[in-house]
């Protein structure tokens, strides 16, 4: 038996999904009718060589699926003649992944503990421009480095810092993150370098300072590797929810040489 | 209007999903959730299968009776191997999640409910399913975005 077959019968329940429940199908995957057909299609030729009962199975069920979606005369009995079809379906892949479970050696995973996730989050009525960019910003900055839960306006030295994002493991370092939508000058990127590096201080290695920034002045872009080394500069850009550069990339790298030191 | 939260003018969605949901997401989806979501805790316009207190207390219950023949639990079944199904995972992987999800436990199904801060999420991730007036979707949250409040 071999596991594409078991997933060729989930897919032709949801090919029927398609037809009898657009909406549920929409909940439940990406894939149109056009690319489930597809890929019901290159699942199949990758089976042809193998003339398997199972795989007879699931030609006869494909041919009943176009038998019904070409012969039914009312949508009512067509619907309810599809989403038999795909239960069925549906319960003939369940009987065969249970018994590749066992024979491919798959051990379950429900004993697992339920996980903790829960990140307290602040409840802001009415969130400001920066506020949205910076909050919007380090939660696209998270995708990078899932390993990280985020607090803003963590308190430092008596200062605020707009994010501190604190690692899940203790080897990981530490992320200060300062926000400006507009960077027009050299003096304020100064400045929020200067804060970040004040709140930095005494974790050595193990910090890593990002200025997260939307329109950034040219001349603060072509000095900011001779005059702030050490921090990151990040230009996010807010319409797309994407970074802009190479900056992600450099501190997703920064992260992982201060894991390894 | 960059957040769902100005999008929707509110600032939080719930969410009732059932434990072995996210901990497939966990642990074959790099814990990032295809995720529905209201914007009430309790919306009276939507049906109970969207209504996140609704179906909180009735997962809630029947995982206390161990009511694993409830059509409830045959449809949450259904509903995660459409899913699975339907992932990118490769073909080993659907395999064992399908025979996971037909051989699981009622405890498995225990609900959580979810808060989410729609003031951290763009609004080009918000989906209108279109069913219920206020049901939503989002895509890819990531656990940074969700607060369990019920675990």
């Amino acid at each position: 038996m071999r596991p594409e077959t078991i997933q060729l019968l989930g897919l032709i329940s949801l090919r029927t999904l398609a037809e009898y429940d657009p909406s549920a199908l929409r909940r439940t995957t990406d894939l149109s009718r056009r690319e489930l057909d597809e890929r019901i299609d290159r699942l199949l030729r990758t089976l042809a060589v193998q003339e398997e009962s199972e795989v007879h199975e699931v030609r006869s069920r494909l041919n009943e699926l176009r038998a019904i979606e070409a012969e039914a005369e009312t949508q009512i009995e067509q619907n309810f003649l599809l989403r038999n079809l795909g239960r069925s379906s549906l319960e003939y892949a369940f009987r065969m992944a249970l018994t590749y479970s066992r024979t491919a050696d798959v051990l379950p995973s429900d004993s697992r503990t339920a996980s903790e996730r829960v990140v307290a989050a602040q409840e802001v009525p009415s969130p400001s421009r920066e506020t949205e960019f910076v909050r919007l910003g380090v939660m696209r900055l998270l995708r990078e480095l899932p390993e990280y839960e985020a607090a803003f306006e963590y308190p430092v030295r008596g200062k605020t810092i707009d994010c501190f994002l604190k690692p899940h493991a203790s080897d990981h370092p530490v992320i200060f993150v300062e926000a400006k939508i507009t960077l027009r000058s050299l003096r304020r990127a100064r400045e929020a370098v200067a804060q970040l590096r004040r709140a930095a201080a005494g974790w050595g290695r193990k910090a890593v300072t990002v200025l997260l920034a939307g329109s950034v002045e040219e001349a603060v872009q072509y000095n900011w590797p001779q005059m702030f080394s050490g921090s990151h500069l990040l230009r996010y850009d807010i319409e797309r929810n994407d970074f802009v550069g190479e900056g992600v990339q450099e501190i997703v790298s920064a992260v992982r040489v201060a894991e390894e030191g | 209007m960059s957040t769902i939260a100005r999008h929707l003018g509110k600032t939080h969605g719930y969410s009732c999903q059932a434990w072995l949901a996210v901990d497939i997401a966990d642990r074959y989806f790099a814990s990032v959730y295809r995720t529905w979501f209201s914007t009430s805790i309790n919306p009276q316009l939507n049906g109970s299968s969207s209504n996140p207190l609704i179906l909180f207390q009735e997962l809630d219950r029947l995982v206390q009776l161990n009511d694993f023949n409830h059509s409830r639990v045959d449809q949450l079944k259904v509903r995660l191997s459409h899913w699975i199904a339907g992932s990118g995972l490769p073909p080993a992987d659907i395999a064992s999640l399908l025979a996971e999800v037909a051989s699981a436990p009622m405890p498995a199904f225990r609900p959580q409910l979810w808060k989410l801060d729609l003031t951290n999420i763009h609004f080009s991730r918000l989906v209108s399913l279109g069913q219920f007036p206020d049901e939503y979707q989002v895509r890819d949250l990531i656990p940074g975005e969700i607060e369990v409040i019920v675990p």
